[in-house]
C-alpha cells in the first residue's frame, strides 16, 4: 500500500488515519477517534462503520501468544472533548499489556503502542472516554515515575507534546517530550526518513482552571511526507488542528514566522487542511453570529495552500442552516480561498448508497491525490459477512 | 478559446436499443451517474457514442509535466449495440486539444476520429466480460487520473512503448541487436544505416525480416550481386531481398511525447520523423537514391526513436516503429519521392531467441547452461527435446542414429516434412526454425547422426547426459563408461504399453548410478502393488523370463502406443528435468513415475522415489566384478554379526548380477531361516521357508529381484575365505553349471573390520 491519509466520515467529529509505508513497513497514526456505536455493523447504513475498517486497515501481530491482534503504532489526540474520543474505551485496549487477553482480541480491541499526550489539553475529564485516556495516560506516565523497565514495551509508550499543564512530571526525566517548533521524526520507535511531524501547538505554558478551554489548546500539527523531487521537497503536508480557534491560529503564525519555520521548515504550507472545529466559524472568529470580518491571521494561512490546496471539512453536510457547527459562511470563506471544488465534505464527497465514505488521499510525489475509485466486476457471490446472512429472514404465504 | 469537442460534429442516434443487458447496464450508469438520462450520438453506422463528463482525481501540485489532463474531462463512450457485449464499449476523448501525443496507453487514431483510450493490458473485449458499462467509466477516469501522475508513461522508470494496431505485416528482428546498430552507428556519427531485409512471406500484407547491415559502396555491391545469383531459372529470385533502412536522431534528446497519427504516406511520415527529431531532410535524399539506384518497389524503414527509459518488457530505450514504402515508378519525380508515395506500418515481432524463451518458460537462468548430450530422439527423446528446447535450453549435441520414417509420425514431435532425414539432424533444423537469429543455435545445438558409443562418453566432457534411448546396448555403455567430469546423467524411457514413464536422476558422484536406481525401482515393487502389477505384466508379456526387457522402444510401428501418452509422459520428464538441474546435484538419485490408467477413467497420476547412494565394493577376489549394495544392506549385517556374536551368523541377499556389467546388485537381505545353526566357527544355514519367501519377491517383482548369494560372518577373523567356506563355493558352482544362465556364486564375509565379496 502506498502511503496515505485517510479522513472519516464521523459528522461532527474527527478521525483520520496517516498510514507511512517506508520500507516495507507501515506506520499508522491515529488523529483522534470519534467510532459511534450505532456506526457498528449495519445498524444505520447513514454511517460509516469505522471499527470494522480499522480492523481492515490496521496491521496484526502476534501478542501474548495470541494470533491476529490488531494494532495501531501511535494514537494522538488533538484535544479531549467527546467527538474527538467517542468510542475509545470500548475500542481501544487499556491498561498493561502484558494482561491482553484472548477475551480483548474476541472484542477487537486495538492495541495502541505509542500514546501521544499532551497534558495542556487534558483537564478534568469531562466524559468517560477521556477518563479512560487520561487514566491509560496517567498509567503510562507512571511507569516512567517509577523507572519500570516495562515503559519502554509496545503499549506502555508515551510521548508527551508540550509543557506539563497539571501534570507533575518536571522531575521524570526520560519521558519522550515534544515543543512547538519541533520536528518528530521518530515514532513507535522507529526513525522515519519519509515522514516528520512539525509540532505547532499547544505552546501555552501554563493554564489557570478557569482559563482551561479545551478548543483554546488543542494538539495542532503539520504532517510532512517527504520527497526531495517534490515541491519544497514534500510531496504532501496536511495540517490538522483540532478544534483550534482563530485566536491559536493568530499565536501560531506569528510564532512560526518569529522563529522562522515559515522560511526553514515551510511549517505553515499545506495541501491538505482539515478545517477547525468543524468547519465552525470559531477558526474565523469569536462571534458567528454577526457578520464579523474573517480573522487575518486564519486568512493568511489559508493562503499557504500549496497547488490544489484542499480544504477538508469533517462535519455533517454544510446547509445553510443550524445548527452550528458546521457554519456555513466558514465554508463560504474556505470556498473563497481555493474554490468549491476543493472543500471536500466528509460527509456528502462519496457515498455508496446512503453510506458516506472516508476520504482517502495516496502520497504521491505530485501531491496528494484523492484515491482512484474500485470498480465492480460482473460476477458476484456474497461473503458470510453479508448483512442479510447475519439476519434471520422471515418467509410465508400468510401472517407469521 | 476552448477548442470544442468531436461530439460536436456528431447526429443524434436515431436508433431505439433494444438489448436487455445493455439497457440494463445503461440503467446502472445512469444511477452512478446521477442522471436521469443518456445523449445518444451516432458515431458510426454501426455504434453509438455516449458523451459524459467524467470527475478526474489530479495530483495536488499539478499534472506530470504540465500535461493538459483537466479536472472535468469529457469523454465517449462509444458502444456497438449489435454486438454487445461480445464487443465491448470504447472510450475516446471529447475535447479535439486532448493532449495525446502526451500520453501513453492509447490506440492510434483511426479514420480521423480520436485515438482511443487503452484501458487494460490484453484484449479490452474479453476483459469487458467480467464488468458492466459502470466499471468501464470508473477505469477511464482512474486513466485520466494515471495519465495526469504521469504514471501512464512512466511505470517504475520504465517507459511505455506506442500502443500500435491496425498494422499491415509483420516484421521480425531481435530488437536488442538493432539497439545494437542504432548504438553503434550514432556512435560514429551516422543517422542511418542501409540493410537487408529478407521476405518470408507475402501473405496478411507481407513478413519480412531483417536480414544484415549493409556497408556501403562494395558491400551494397556485393550484395547486389549476391541477389542477382539467387535466381531461379524462371528468373525470379528465391529468397527475396530488399534494400531498406534504420534511421534514428542524433539531436541527443529524449522524446516522451507519443504520436497516435501514424503516416500513411511520405508526407506524413516525413513529419512523423520530424517530432522525433529524425534528419527529414537528408532521409528524403536516401530514400530517393535507394529508390533510383535500388528500386525494388518495397522499401522497408524502421525508425528509432530515442525514449528516457528503457522501454517496458524491453532491454533498451529507443522504441522502433517499422514501416513498408510501396512505391510507383510514378512516386519517383526529380529523383525525389513525391509526398503522396504510399506507406504503411507493419508489426514489430521480436525474434524468438533461447534467452527469451528461458524467461517466457520461467525456466531458471542456472538450469542447463552448460554443453550437454542429448542421446536418442524417439518419440519420447524428440518430445523431451522439443521442451527443453522451447525453453530455451538448447546447447545440447543431439545424437540418433535413425531416420523419420513415415510410422514415426503419429508419435513423433517433428512432422512428415522431415521424411527421411536422421532424426538430430531434423530435429536441429527445426530449431533452427524456431531460433532464426543463429548465433545461440551455431554455438549450441549439433548434430550427432551415429551411435553414441563409450569413448565419445569417455573423451568428451558434458554438463549433463541425457539418455532417451530405450538401449539397452547404450545403458550397458552408459553404466561402464569412464567419463571425464561428473556430468549429470538422466535416463527416460516408457514401459508398460506406454502407461509408464520412468525417469532416473543418477546421485552425485554417479552413485546411485542408472543401474542402481534401476535395481530400487524394482525393489519397490515389493512394497508398492502399482509397481508389482507392472513387472508381472512385463512378465508375462513375455515367453522367457530372460527376454524381459523392460521399457519400449517406440521406433517400432508394431509398437501400440499413442501420441498422447506420450505427451504426458514427456510433459513430466521435462518439468523434472529443468527443476532438477536448476539446482546442484544432490547426493541421492531420482525417480519419476509418470503413470497412466483407464480404469475407472483416464487418469495421469506421478511419484517420486529418493535412492540413497549404494556401497561399491570390489570383489576380493577378481577385482573386474564390482557389488553395489543399496543402502542400509552393509548396516543390516554388522547389526546382525553384533546380535550374533560370538557366534557366527549370516543370510541371503536378494538382488540380481549383469554379466556384461559384470555388476552385482544387492538391494536386501533375507534373515537366515529358523532351522539354521552357528556357533563361533560355523554357521550352517538353514532352508525353512527360504524358497517361498525368495519365491514371493520373484512373484512381486516380476523375476526382476531373486536370491543373488549368500553371506556369513568370522567373527573372529580370518579375513578371507575358510576351507570350509570354499567347499561351498565349488559346490555351487557346479550346481549353477547346470543352468541355462547360471548364477554367478556370490559371496560376502563380514569381520569386524571389513566387508568382503567374493564372485566366481
Amino acid at each position: 500500500m502506498a502511503s496515505q491519509i485517510k479522513y472519516y466520515p464521523v459528522d461532527n467529529g474527527d478521525t483520520t488515519v496517516i498510514s507511512i509505508e517506508e520500507g516495507g513497513y507501515t506506520t499508522n497514526i491515529m488523529v483522534d477517534c470519534n467510532i459511534r456505536k450505532s456506526s457498528k455493523g449495519d445498524k444505520n447504513p447513514e454511517q460509516y462503520d469505522i471499527h470494522a475498517d480499522l480492523l481492515k486497515l490496521l496491521k496484526r501481530k502476534k501478542h501474548n501468544g495470541i494470533e491476529g491482534v490488531p494494532y495501531i503504532d501511535v494514537f494522538m489526540l488533538t484535544h479531549g472533548d467527546e467527538d474527538h474520543l467517542l468510542g475509545f474505551e470500548d475500542n481501544f485496549y487499556q491498561g498493561d499489556p502484558k494482561n491482553y487477553k484472548q477475551a480483548n482480541k474476541d472484542k477487537n480491541e486495538i492495541l495502541v503502542e505509542v500514546l501521544w499526550f499532551s497534558p495542556m489539553v487534558m483537564g478534568t475529564a469531562g466524559n468517560d472516554d477521556e477518563r479512560c485516556f487520561n487514566k491509560e495516560a496517567r498509567r503510562r506516565i507512571n511507569l516512567h515515575c517509577d523507572k519500570k523497565d516495562a515503559r519502554k514495551d509496545a503499549g506502555n509508550r508515551i510521548v508527551i507534546i508540550g509543557d506539563n499543564g497539571h501534570e507533575k512530571i518536571d522531575d521524570v526525566d526520560d519521558l519522550v517530550r515534544f515543543y512547538p517548533g519541533d520536528i518528530v521524526k521518530r515514532f513507535n520507535d522507529r526513525d522515519l526518513s519519509s515522514f516528520s511531524i512539525f509540532i505547532h501547538s499547544p505552546y501555552q505554558k501554563e493554564l489557570s482552571e478557569e482559563d482551561v478551554d479545551k478548543n483554546m489548546v488543542s494538539l495542532v500539527f503539520q504532517a510532512r511526507f517527504h520527497n526531495s523531487a517534490s515541491l519544497d521537497g514534500f510531496s504532501t503536508l496536511a495540517m490538522f488542528g483540532g478544534d483550534s480557534n482563530y485566536e491559536a491560529w493568530d499565536t501560531i503564525l506569528k510564532k512560526t514566522k518569529k522563529y522562522g519555520n515559515d522560511k526553514k521548515h515551510h511549517a505553515l504550507k499545506w495541501d491538505l487542511f482539515m478545517a477547525p472545529h468543524h468547519c465552525s466559524w470559531t477558526y474565523f472568529g469569536g462571534d458567528s453570529e454577526n457578520d464579523e470580518e474573517a480573522a487575518e491571521a486564519s486568512l493568511e494561512e489559508l493562503d499557504y495552500g500549496r497547488g490544489t490546496a484542499k480544504v477538508i471539512t469533517s462535519c455533517r453536510e454544510i446547509k445553510d442552516e443550524e445548527p452550528n457547527p458546521p457554519h456555513y459562511r466558514a465554508y463560504e470563506e474556505y470556498v473563497d480561498k481555493v474554490k468549491k471544488a476543493n472543500v471536500l465534505q466528509t460527509a456528502t464527497h462519496d457515498k455508496k448508497g446512503k453510506t458516506p465514505q472516508p476520504l482517502v488521499f495516496e502520497v504521491k510525489q505530485l501531491g496528494p491525490t484523492l484515491l482512484k475509485r474500485a470498480e465492480g466486476n460482473a460476477a458476484v457471490a456474497g461473503t458470510g459477512a453479508v448483512s442479510t446472512v447475519n439476519k434471520t429472514s422471515s418467509y410465508g404465504s400468510g401472517t407469521i | 478559446m476552448a477548442a470544442g469537442l468531436y461530439s460536436d460534429g456528431l447526429e443524434a442516434y436515431g436508433r431505439d436499443i433494444s438489448r436487455p443487458d445493455l439497457l440494463a447496464s445503461l440503467a446502472q450508469l445512469k444511477t452512478y451517474l446521477g442522471v436521469e438520462t443518456l445523449t445518444m450520438l451516432q458515431w458510426d453506422n454501426d455504434r453509438v457514442a455516449i458523451p459524459l463528463l467524467l470527475d478526474v482525481n489530479l495530483p495536488g501540485h499539478g499534472t506530470f509535466g504540465g500535461v493538459d489532463v483537466r479536472a472535468q474531462e469529457p469523454v465517449l463512450l462509444v458502444i456497438n449495440p449489435h454486438r454487445y457485449p461480445f464487443i465491448g464499449p470504447m472510450v475516446y476523448p471529447d475535447r479535439l486539444d486532448f493532449p495525446y501525443d502526451e500520453l501513453g496507453h492509447m490506440y492510434v487514431a483511426q479514420e480521423a476520429r480520436p485515438p482511443a483510450f487503452c484501458l487494460v493490458r490484453g484484449n479490452p473485449h474479453e476483459w469487458y466480460q467480467g464488468k458492466r458499462l459502470k466499471d468501464v467509466v470508473i477505469r477511464a477516469a482512474n486513466w485520466l487520473s494515471d495519465g495526469a501522475a504521469g504514471e501512464l508513461s512512466v511505470d517504475g522508470n520504465q517507459f511505455e512503448p506506442l500502443r500500435l494496431d491496425g498494422y499491415n505485416g509483420r516484421l521480425t528482428y531481435d530488437y536488442e541487436e538493432l539497439v545494437q546498430l542504432v548504438q553503434q552507428e550514432r556512435g560514429e556519427g551516422s543517422s542511418h544505416a542501409l540493410c537487408l531485409f529478407e521476405q518470408l512471406s507475402q501473405n496478411n500484407g507481407g513478413h519480412w525480416q531483417f536480414y544484415k547491415r549493409v556497408q556501403g559502396g562494395d558491400d551494397i555491391t556485393e550484395a547486389l550481386l549476391k541477389m542477382a545469383e539467387e535466381v531461379k531459372e524462371d528468373g525470379s529470385p528465391k529468397v527475396v531481398r530488399r534494400f531498406g533502412l534504420v534511421t534514428w536522431s542524433t539531436d541527443g534528446i529524449a522524446y516522451k511525447n507519443y504520436n497516435a497519427d501514424l503516416p500513411t504516406n511520405w508526407g506524413e511520415f516525413k513529419t512523423y520523423c520530424s517530432k522525433f527529431g529524425i534528419e527529414v531532410d537528408e532521409l528524403d535524399v536516401v530514400m530517393a537514391s535507394l529508390a533510383f539506384r535500388l528500386f525494388s518497389g518495397s522499401i522497408l524503414v524502421v525508425v528509432g526513436i530515442q525514449r528516457p527509459f528503457p522501454l517496458i518488457g524491453l532491454p533498451g530505450d529507443i522504441e522502433f516503429a517499422n514501416f513498408h514504402l510501396k512505391i510507383d515508378k510514378a512516386d519517383i519525380v526529380d529523383e525525389r519521392l513525391r509526398d503522396e508515395t504510399k506507406v504503411m506500418f507493419k508489426k514489430h515481432e521480436q525474434l524468438l531467441t533461447p534467452g527469451q524463451a528461458r524467461r517466457i518458460s520461467g525456466f531458471a537462468a542456472t538450469g542447463l547452461t552448460g554443453h550437454s548430450l542429448f542421446v536418442g530422439l524417439g518419440a519420447i527423446g524428440s518430445r523431451v527435446a522439443l521442451h527443453l528446447a522451447k525453453s530455451g535450453s538448447v546447447n545440447f549435441s543431439y545424437a540418433d542414429e535413425d531416420s523419420l520414417a513415415p510410422h514415426n509420425f503419429p508419435r513423433h514431435v517433428l512432422g512428415p516434412h522431415y521424411t527421411g532425414m536422421n532424426k538430430s539432424v531434423a530435429l536441429v533444423e527445426e530449431l533452427n526454425e524456431l531460433y532464426p537469429g543463429g548465433a545461440s543455435i551455431v554455438d549450441g545445438a549439433k548434430a550427432l547422426d551415429y551411435g553414441i558409443s563409450r569413448s565419445t562418453l569417455e573423451n568428451k566432457s558434458y554438463e549433463s547426459i541425457m539418455d532417451f534411448t530405450a538401449s539397452p546396448r547404450f545403458m550397458r555403455e552408459l553404466v561402464q563408461a569412464n567419463m571425464q567430469g561428473e556430468p549429470r546423467i538422466v535416463k527416460g524411457y516408457v514401459s508398460d504399453f506406454g502407461n509408464l514413464g520412468i525417469l532416473l536422476f543418477e546421485g552425485r558422484g554417479r552413485n546411485p548410478r542408472v543401474d542402481d536406481l534401476q535395481a530400487a525401482l524394482y525393489a519397490s515393487a515389493r512394497n508398492v502393488p502399482e509397481l508389482s502389477a507392472w513387472l508381472r505384466r512385463e512378465m508375462a508379456a513375455t515367453v522367457q523370463a530372460a527376454d524381459v526387457v523392460i521399457g519400449v522402444g517406440c521406433h517400432s510401428e508394431t509398437t501400440i502406443l499413442s501420441e498422447d501418452k506420450i505427451a504426458i509422459h514427456a510433459g513430466l520428464f521435462s518439468g523434472a528435468v529443468k527443476m532438477e538441474t536448476a539446482d546442484d546435484q544432490p547426493a541421492e538419485g531420482r525417480i519419476y513415475l509418470s503413470q497412466l490408467k483407464h480404469e475407472p477413467f483416464f487418469q495421469s497420476t506421478s511419484t517420486f522415489i529418493t535412492v540413497a547412494p549404494f556401497d561399491v565394493l570390489k570383489a576380493a577376489n577378481d577385482p573386474s566384478w564390482e557389488v553395489r549394495y543399496a543402502a542400509g544392506v552393509l548396516s543390516k549385517l554388522k547389526a546382525q554379526m553384533l546380535k550374533e556374536y560370538p557366534r557366527e551368523t549370516g543370510g541371503v541377499f536378494l538382488g540380481f548380477a549383469n554379466y556384461n556389467t559384470r555388476t552385482v546388485h544387492v538391494v536386501d537381505v533375507i534373515d537366515a531361516p529358523t532351522d539354521s545353526r552357528a556357533n563361533p566357527v560355523c554357521f550352517f544355514r538353514g532352508i525353512a521357508g527360504l524358497s517361498e519367501s525368495i519365491d514371493q519377491v520373484v512373484d512381486k517383482t516380476g523375476g526382476q529381484i531373486g536370491y543373488i548369494g549368500e553371506w556369513h560372518s568370522h567373527p573372529h577373523g580370518p579375513e578371507e575365505l575358510s576351507q570350509t567356506d570354499m567347499r561351498t563355493v565349488l559346490r555351487f558352482r557346479d550346481e549353477y553349471a547346470a543352468y541355462a544362465t547360471p548364477l554367478p556364486v556370490f559371496l560376502t564375509i563380514i569381520t569386524p573390520t571389513n566387508i568382503l565379496p567374493f564372485i566366481f
